[in-house]
C-alpha cells in the first residue's frame, strides 16, 4: 500500500459525508422502531407527559386508623405510544401515609435516584442496621443505594445519594375520602 | 511502514504537510488494530497470557452455540421467562449444562477480556503505534458486559429486573451534564440524550414491560450477531489464523466450562417482583464495583464517573507514550502501573464491600478520594524520581515533557481540590459554583450595580426555594412572586437593573438566548440574571458567609472540610509543585555543553513509532 493519503480517498471522503447526512435524515423516521414515543418529526422532543388511567385508588378514613399507618397502592398511568395500541398503561406503586398532624399523603415509591422501590421503615433501629442511618422517626428507604427519606419533612432526603424527595401522588379529598388522581411530573425515577 | 519519512511536511506545505501525517498516524494504528491477539500468535504458544484472545474467540463461539440451544426453549415474555428457564435447567435433557455453558462462558468473556487489558498496560503491547488496541480490548469488554447485562434480565429473577432498572435509569443523569445537559437549556439546546437513551432501553415510559424484555432479547442477539459479521469480514480481508489454539488447549478451555457448569449449576433467583425491592439487593458480579460506587456519591457525579472511566483508560496509553516514550518494562512506567493497580483493586474492594455489605456511605467516601488519589499521586511522583535519576544531559533533556505532563495531570487534579474545598463548604455542585466564579470575575463590570442586582436577587427568592432549572430567572421568579413581600417592586426594580449597558456586553450579546421572542441579550447583566448565575453568586457569598449576613436557614454555612480530603488535596498540590521544579531542572540541565540539541532528544518515540 503507497503511504500518504490519496488525493482519490479525500474526494470520495469529501463527497461521502453529504449523502451519508441525507440518508440519516431519510432514515431517521425509523428512530420510532427504538422509541414508540416519538412524535412524528419530533426526533428529540420529550414525550408526551402520561395521564392517570382507572381504576383510581381510594381510601377511607377508617384505613387510617393509627398516625404512621402506610399503606400500598397501585396507580395506573397511560403513556400516548406510537405502537399498534397506540397507548402503554404503566403501574406506579405508591405509599398513602397518615401524619402525626393529621395529614394524610401519598408519595411514589419509585426511588428520584435511580429507579428502585422503596420500602416504609417504621423502626429506627431497623433504618440505622440496613441502611446506614438513624432517623427520628418511621422513613422511606431504598435498598438499591440506600437512600433514606424523612416523611415528616415533606420527603426531604436525609441519607444517601438521592438527588430530591420522591414525586408526591395529587390526593382530593371529599369527606373522608381520598381519591389520588395523578402523580407529580418528572423523570424516569 | 516508514510513512512519515516520505511525507515529510516540507517548506510551504506544511497544511498538506500536517494532513499527511494525521493521516499516516490513524492508518498506522488502525492497520496495527489486534483485535484477538492476532498479532501475538508466536507468544501465545509459550505465554498463557497472549492467548487471552483466542480463548476469549473460543469462549465466545461456545456461549453463541450454547445460547441457540437455549432459544429454542427460552419464551420472552413477562409471564412465561422466568418458568422457562426453571424447565431448561431442570426437565430439557442436559438443559443445566447449556444453560450453564451459556452463563459461564459469558462470565468467562468478561473475566478474559478484562485480563487482556489488564496485561496490554503491563506489558505495554500498544507499543509502538498500536494504541487503538487498548480501545478495542476495551470495547470487546464493553460489549460483553453489556450482553451480560441484557442477557440476564432474560431471567426475569429480582437480580436482573432491579440491576436493569437501576442501568436503565442511570443515563437520564446525563441531562444534568454541563454544557449537553437540560440545565444549560437557555445557552444550549439539550439533546435530551439522557431521557432518551432511557427511553430506547426500556421500551417507553419509565418501567420494565414486556416491551423492556422483547428489546433486550433483540439487543442480547444483536450485540454478538453485528460484532460477529464485523470480525468474519475482517479475519477474511487479513487472513489472520482465527485461532491458534491446539486442540488440548481448546478441550481444556471448554472442559473447565462443563465442569463448572455441573458443580456450579447456574443460579435462577426469585422471581422478579415490581413491587418489591429486597434489601441488600446487588447486581451481576462485573458491575457491583460500579453499583457500590453509586452508593457513595451524587448520581450526576457517578454518571460522570461511569463515562471518565472508558475515556481514561482509552487516553492511557497516549498519556503513557508521553511520559515513558518506547519503554515498555513496568518498573520503569511507574504512572502506569499504579494506574493499573489502582483501578484493579478499587474495582476487586469495591465488589468486596458491596458482598459483605459492610460499607458505611457517610464515613467512607473521603478514604476512596484520598487513596485513590494519592495511588496516582505516587505513580507520578515515581515517574518524576526517574528523571531525577538522569546522568547526562541528553538524559536530562528528555525529561522535559514527562515533567510537563505530569504537571498537567497534578493540575488537572489542584482544581479539583479546589472545586472541592468550595463544594464540601458551601454544598454547591460544580455547575453553579463555576458560574458563581464566573459571575465574581464579571462583577467588577457593573460596580456600583452589582450590590443593588444581589439584593434585589435576595428578596426575590425566597430561602430555601428549590430552583427550577431549564427556566428563565425572571420567568420563574414571576411564578411564585405572590409569596414574595414587596415582589413586584423588586421585580420591576430587575427590568431596570437588566436593561443598564456595561462595557462588557459585546461578549454576552454574542451568546444566543433560544427565546425567539428576544434573541439577544439586553445586556450583560440581562444574560447573568436570566442564566440564574447572580442567583448563583448569592447562594455562594451568603453560604460562604463573605457579607456576615449569615441568614437563619445558611446558619449551618460554611461547613467544613472532612479532614482525611485534606491529604489528597495537599497531595495533589505537591505533585503538581515537583513536576513543575523538574521541567524547570531538565530544561536546565540538558542544556549543558557537548551534547545534541534537546529537541532532539525530545522526542525519543517518534523514530520508533516509525520503524514498527
Amino acid at each position: 500500500m503507497e503511504d500518504g493519503v490519496k488525493r482519490r480517498t479525500i474526494l470520495k471522503t469529501v463527497a461521502a459525508v453529504p449523502l451519508a447526512l441525507t440518508f440519516g435524515l431519510l432514515a431517521s423516521p425509523f428512530l420510532r422502531f427504538l422509541r414508540p414515543t416519538l412524535k412524528p418529526l419530533d426526533v428529540l422532543g420529550h414525550s408526551d407527559q402520561p395521564i392517570a388511567e382507572p381504576p383510581i385508588p381510594t381510601f377511607t378514613d377508617k384505613d387510617f386508623p393509627d398516625e404512621w399507618t402506610c399503606i400500598p397502592f397501585t396507580f395506573n398511568q397511560k403513556y400516548i405510544e406510537y405502537n399498534p395500541e397506540l397507548a402503554e398503561v404503566r403501574t406506579i406503586p405508591g405509599f398513602i401515609v397518615k401524619l402525626p398532624n393529621g395529614d394524610v399523603v401519598a408519595y411514589s415509591r419509585i426511588c428520584p435516584h435511580l429507579g428502585c422501590v422503596f420500602n416504609f421503615v417504621k423502626d429506627p433501629e431497623e433504618c440505622a442496621k440496613g441502611y446506614n442511618f438513624k432517623p427520628a422517626g418511621p422513613v422511606f428507604a431504598c435498598p438499591c443505594h440506600l437512600s433514606v427519606y424523612d416523611i415528616a419533612q415533606a420527603g426531604k432526603v436525609v441519607s444517601g445519594p438521592a438527588p430530591r424527595p420522591p414525586r408526591r401522588f395529587s390526593l382530593k379529598q371529599t369527606g373522608d375520602t381520598y381519591q389520588v388522581i395523578s402523580l407529580e411530573a418528572g423523570s424516569i425515577a | 511502514m516508514s510513512s512519515s519519512s516520505i511525507n515529510k511536511p516540507g517548506p510551504g506545505n506544511k497544511a498538506w504537510g500536517a494532513v499527511t501525517y494525521l493521516w499516516d498516524y490513524f492508518a498506522t494504528r488502525f492497520k496495527n488494530i489486534d483485535i484477538f491477539d492476532e498479532h501475538h500468535q508466536l507468544e501465545a504458544k509459550t505465554n498463557p497470557f497472549y492467548a487471552l484472545g483466542p480463548i476469549f474467540y473460543l469462549v465466545w463461539f461456545a456461549t453463541m452455540a450454547s445460547g441457540l440451544l437455549l432459544i429454542c426453549w427460552y419464551v420472552p415474555t413477562k409471564a412465561a421467562a422466568y418458568d422457562s428457564i426453571y424447565a431448561i435447567q431442570w426437565h430439557v435433557p442436559f438443559g443445566n449444562i447449556v444453560r450453564g455453558v451459556h452463563k459461564y462462558g459469558a462470565d468467562a468473556m468478561i473475566i478474559a477480556a478484562t485480563m487482556r487489558v489488564f496485561r496490554m498496560f503491563i506489558n505495554a503491547d500498544y507499543k509502538p503505534s498500536k494504541e487503538f488496541n487498548i480501545a478495542i480490548g476495551l470495547v470487546t469488554l464493553l460489549l460483553s458486559m453489556y450482553s451480560g447485562l441484557t442477557g440476564y434480565l432474560l431471567i426475569w429473577n429480582q437480580r436482573a429486573f432491579w440491576a436493569t432498572k437501576v442501568f436503565a435509569t442511570f443515563p437520564t443523569y446525563m441531562d444534568q451534564f454541563p454544557v449537553m445537559g437540560d440545565y444549560y437549556e437557555p445557552l444550549v439546546k439539550s439533546l435530551h440524550l439522557g431521557w432518551n437513551t432511557a427511553e430506547v432501553l426500556l421500551g417507553a415510559g419509565g418501567a420494565i414491560t414486556q416491551e423492556t424484555i422483547t428489546r433486550f432479547f433483540s439487543l442480547h442477539l444483536a450485540f454478538s450477531l453485528i460484532p460477529l459479521i464485523l470480525v468474519e469480514i475482517y479475519f477474511y480481508n487479513n487472513n489472520y489464523v482465527r485461532m491458534p489454539l491446539n486442540w488440548i488447549k481448546r478441550t481444556v478451555v471448554m472442559l473447565m466450562l462443563v465442569v463448572t457448569a455441573i458443580i456450579l449449576p447456574a443460579a435462577q433467583g426469585r422471581r422478579s417482583d415490581p413491587d418489591v425491592t429486597p434489601l441488600p439487593i446487588l447486581s451481576d458480579w462485573y458491575f457491583l464495583g460500579l453499583y457500590q460506587m453509586y452508593k457513595y456519591l451524587e448520581p450526576v457525579v457517578a454518571t460522570e464517573i461511569t463515562m471518565v472511566i472508558p475515556v481514561t483508560v482509552i487516553l492511557l496509553p497516549f498519556i503513557d507514550t508521553w511520559l515513558c516514550g518506547p519503554e515498555k518494562n513496568i518498573m520503569k512506567r511507574p504512572f502506569i502501573l499504579m494506574m493499573t493497580i489502582m483501578g484493579g483493586a478499587s474495582w476487586i474492594i469495591f465488589s468486596y464491600l458491596i458482598i459483605i455489605n459492610v460499607a458505611n456511605i457517610h464515613n467512607d467516601p473521603p478514604f476512596w478520594r484520598s487513596i485513590s488519589y494519592l495511588a496516582i499521586d505516587a505513580g507520578i511522583v515515581w515517574q518524576l524520581l526517574l528523571i531525577w535519576k538522569s546522568k547526562d544531559a541528553k538524559e536530562w533533556a528528555r525529561g522535559a515533557r514527562p515533567a510537563i505532563v505530569a504537571a498537567v495531570m497534578g493540575g488537572l487534579q489542584c482544581v479539583l481540590a479546589f472545586l472541592y474545598y468550595f463544594m464540601a463548604l458551601t454544598e454547591m455542585f460544580m455547575g453553579p459554583l463555576t458560574q458563581a466564579f464566573t459571575y465574581m470575575t464579571f462583577r467588577p463590570f457593573w460596580a456600583d450595580k452589582a450590590t443593588a442586582l444581589e439584593n434585589v436577587t435576595r428578596v426575590l427568592v425566597p430561602k430555601g426555594t428549590e430552583m427550577p432549572y431549564n427556566t428563565d430567572f425572571t420567568v420563574a421568579a414571576t411564578g411564585w412572586i405572590v409569596k414574595v413581600p414587596n415582589g413586584d417592586e423588586a421585580l420591576k426594580q430587575l427590568e431596570v437593573l437588566k436593561s443598564t449597558p456595561s462595557a462588557i456586553d459585546w461578549l454576552f450579546q454574542l451568546i444566543p438566548t433560544f427565546n425567539p421572542k428576544a434573541p439577544v441579550y439586553q445586556s450583560a447583566i440581562d444574560y447573568m440574571v436570566a442564566n440564574k448565575w447572580v442567583y448563583d453568586y448569592i447562594t455562594f457569598a451568603d453560604r460562604m458567609n463573605l457579607q456576615g449576613l449569615n441568614p437563619a436557614p445558611y446558619a449551618v454555612y460554611p461547613m467544613h472540610v472532612p479532614e482525611v480530603d485534606w491529604w489528597w488535596m495537599i497531595g495533589g498540590l505537591l505533585t503538581t509543585v515537583l513536576a513543575i521544579v523538574t521541567f524547570f531542572v531538565s530544561r536546565s540541565k540538558g542544556k549543558a555543553p557537548a551534547v545534541p540539541p534537546p529537541d532532539k532528544a525530545a522526542t525519543p518515540e517518534k523514530p520508533a513509532g516509525a520503524a514498527s
